[in-house]
C-alpha cells in the first residue's frame, strides 16, 4: 500500500515521545521524511523540535500543536492506578485538552492511543476479537482510554477530524515486560514489536484514510504466535497495516534467555 | 409489573432538589421507600438528607452510607465548558458515586443519562436503539456516554445492578416547554414529570437487572407524532409503560403555548 513515489511529508506532534514507543515512532517518522515535533514532561534529544510540558498546560500544548498537521497523542499514565489521584489529569484532562487543542488548530489527523486493556473483559474464545464486539474495560485506566475512544468519534464526528484510536498490543519496553509476556499463555499472541509498531504508526501518518470526520477503532499487534486475539483485518483495510514480526521478532534486545516463570531477568 | 409496592427500599437520590429529583423523592416516599436526598442544599419533603457536592468524597460516602439502591441524578445538566463547569459533577462526582456504591455494598445504581447520548443520528427508519450506539455531539452529552460505560464496568466488574437511564426531554417550567413546542419533535421525546416518577418507581422495584448486569434504556413518554427513541427495552426490562402525551403529566399548565 505504500507508495514512495507519493509519499507526502507531514508535520507530526507526537506527545508522549520521550516514551518507548514515542521514541522509536519519532526517529522512524523522521527517516521517512516526515516533520516531527516532539511534547513531553521529560526533555529529549529526539525529536531536536521538542516542546517540554504537561497536558495540563494549555498553553505549552497549543505552542506545541500550533502549525502540526498530524497530531500522536501517546502520553497517558498507561497503567491501572487510582482515578483521582494519578489517572485524571494525564488521562482525562490531558485527553480533552490534547482533542481541543487539535480542533483549533485545525490539525486533520488526530491518533489516540488506547489500549487492548479495553477489551480485558472478553473471556477466551477461538475467533479473534473484533471492534465490532465492542469494549469490556476491567479498570479504570481501561476505561479512561475507552473514553478516550468515545471523545475521539465525537471530535471527527462533530469536528471533521480524521481519527483513529488505536488499541495497543503489549510493547515490551524492557526485558521486565519482556519476561511478562513470557510468563502469559496469551502475551505472544498480543505481542506488539517494536518494528511493527513503527510500522503501524506510520500508516496511521500516511493513510489517506479514514476521512474527515470519519473515526476508526483498531487493534495494533504483530502476528500471533500461537492463536489471534484481535482481528488485524480491519487495520489492514482501513489504513494498510500487515504486521511483519512474530514473537520475538522485532525486540531491540535479547530475550532468548527468558523461559516461561523465568523469575525477574537481568534489567541490564 | 404489580403495581403494589415490593419490598420497601432505601434509596439514596442524589439532585434531589433537581425538576426531576423532586417529584421522585416525593414519590417514592409515598410507595413506602425509605428516601434520602443528596444536593447542595436542603431538600424540601425529606427528613433525611446530605447536603454537600459531589466532588466531595466523605459527602459522597456518607449519603451512600446504609443504602442498597442509589438513584444518581445530580450532575450539570447541559452543555458546558468541560474543565470549567462538567468535570468536577459528571466525572469526577459519578466516579465517586459508583465507589460509594461498590464499597458500601449498594445493590442497585441507576445513573442518570441523557437522550442528548444520541444527538448525532439523523432521521432513521426505526426508533433509535441502543444498539445503533452512542451519538454525542458535546462534551455534556459525552460525560454521559462516559457514565455508562463506566456503569456498565461496575456492573461487570463488582457486581451491581447497573440502569443507565437516557432521560427524555422533561421541561422544568413554561419556559422550557416553549422550546419544546418550538423544537418540532420534542413531543415526540417529551418525558412528562408523572412519567418519571412512574419509570424511576419501576428502576427502584423491578427484580431486573440482575447483579452483575447493566442495561441502558430510553425515557419518555408515549410520543405525540412519531416515536424517536426505542421505549421496548425498557419495557421488557424493568416494566414501564408511558402513560402521558404531550402535555400530559406536568405540574403547570402549558395554556397558549400551542
Amino acid at each position: 500500500m505504500i507508495d514512495q513515489e507519493t509519499l507526502i511529508p507531514r508535520r507530526v506532534l507526537i506527545t508522549g515521545v520521550a516514551g518507548a514507543i514515542g521514541q522509536v515512532v519519532s526517529k522512524h517518522l523522521s527517516n521517512r521524511g516526515h516533520t516531527v515535533r516532539g511534547f513531553d514532561h521529560h526533555p529529549v534529544t529526539n525529536p531536536t523540535d521538542h516542546h517540554v510540558g504537561n497536558l495540563r498546560n494549555r498553553g505549552a500544548l497549543r505552542a506545541a500543536v500550533a502549525g502540526m498537521e498530524t497530531v500522536i497523542h501517546l502520553a497517558a499514565y498507561r497503567n491501572d492506578a487510582d482515578f483521582m489521584q494519578v489517572l485524571l489529569e494525564p488521562n482525562v484532562i490531558g485527553l480533552y485538552e490534547i482533542c481541543e487543542a487539535a480542533q483549533l488548530a485545525g490539525v486533520q489527523r488526530l491518533i489516540l492511543a488506547s489500549t487492548m486493556q479495553v477489551v480485558n473483559g472478553f473471556a477466551e474464545r477461538d475467533e479473534p476479537l473484533t471492534i465490532a464486539d465492542g469494549s469490556r474495560p476491567t479498570n479504570h485506566y481501561a476505561l479512561t482510554k475507552l473514553w478516550a475512544e468515545i471523545t475521539g468519534d465525537m471530535y471527527a464526528r462533530v469536528h471533521g477530524l480524521s481519527v483513529i484510536n488505536v488499541r495497543i498490543g503489549w510493547f515490551p519496553r524492557d526485558r521486565i515486560i519482556a519476561q511478562r509476556i513470557v510468563n502469559s499463555a496469551r502475551g505472544r499472541d498480543v505481542y506488539f514489536s517494536q518494528a511493527d509498531a513503527e510500522r503501524f504508526f506510520t500508516r496511521c501518518v500516511e493513510s489517506p484514510t479514514p476521512r474527515s470526520g470519519e473515526c476508526v477503532t483498531l487493534f495494533a499487534a504483530s502476528k500471533p504466535t500461537h492463536r489471534p486475539r484481535f482481528d488485524l483485518t480491519a487495520a489492514e483495510a482501513a489504513i494498510g497495516y500487515v504486521p511483519q514480526d512474530q514473537w520475538p521478532a522485532g525486540i531491540p534486545f535479547s530475550v532468548a534467555d527468558l523461559i516461561p516463570d523465568g523469575g525477574m531477568p537481568n534489567v541490564v | 409489573m404489580s403495581q403494589q409496592t415490593t419490598e420497601p427500599k432505601r434509596v439514596l437520590v442524589t439532585g434531589s432538589t433537581g425538576a426531576i429529583g423532586q417529584p421522585v423523592c416525593e414519590h417514592l416516599l409515598a410507595r413506602g421507600h425509605y428516601v434520602r436526598g443528596f444536593a447542595r442544599r436542603p431538600t424540601p419533603g425529606l427528613t433525611d438528607y446530605v447536603e454537600g457536592d459531589l466532588n466531595d468524597r466523605a459527602k459522597v460516602y456518607e449519603a451512600v452510607d446504609g443504602m442498597d439502591t442509589i438513584i444518581h441524578l445530580g450532575a450539570y445538566p447541559n452543555p458546558a465548558d468541560f474543565i470549567d463547569v462538567l468535570l468536577q459533577p459528571n466525572v469526577v462526582g459519578a466516579y465517586y458515586i459508583c465507589e460509594a456504591a461498590k464499597d458500601l455494598g449498594v445493590k442497585r445504581l441507576i445513573l442518570a443519562s441523557t437522550l442528548q447520548t444520541v444527538t448525532g443520528h439523523g432521521d432513521l427508519d426505526h426508533p433509535i436503539t441502543v444498539e445503533d450506539g452512542p451519538m454525542p455531539v458535546n462534551h455534556y452529552a459525552l460525560t454521559k456516554v462516559w457514565n455508562e460505560v463506566m456503569g456498565d464496568m461496575y456492573a461487570r466488574v463488582h457486581n451491581l445492578s447497573v440502569i443507565n437511564v437516557r432521560i427524555g426531554w422533561l421541561p422544568r417550567n413554561r419556559g422550557e416547554a416553549e422550546r419544546l413546542v418550538q423544537s418540532g419533535k420534542g413531543k415526540n421525546v417529551f418525558f412528562s414529570h408523572d412519567d418519571a416518577k412512574l419509570f424511576h418507581e419501576r428502576c427502584v422495584e423491578s427484580a431486573d437487572p440482575a447483579p452483575g448486569e447493566c442495561v441502558t434504556l430510553f425515557a419518555t413518554s408515549i410520543p405525540a407524532e412519531k416515536a424517536r427513541l426505542d421505549l421496548e427495552l425498557a419495557r421488557q426490562v424493568i416494566g414501564y409503560e408511558p402513560r402521558d402525551v404531550w402535555p400530559q403529566g406536568l405540574p403547570f399548565s402549558v395554556e397558549g403555548l400551542e
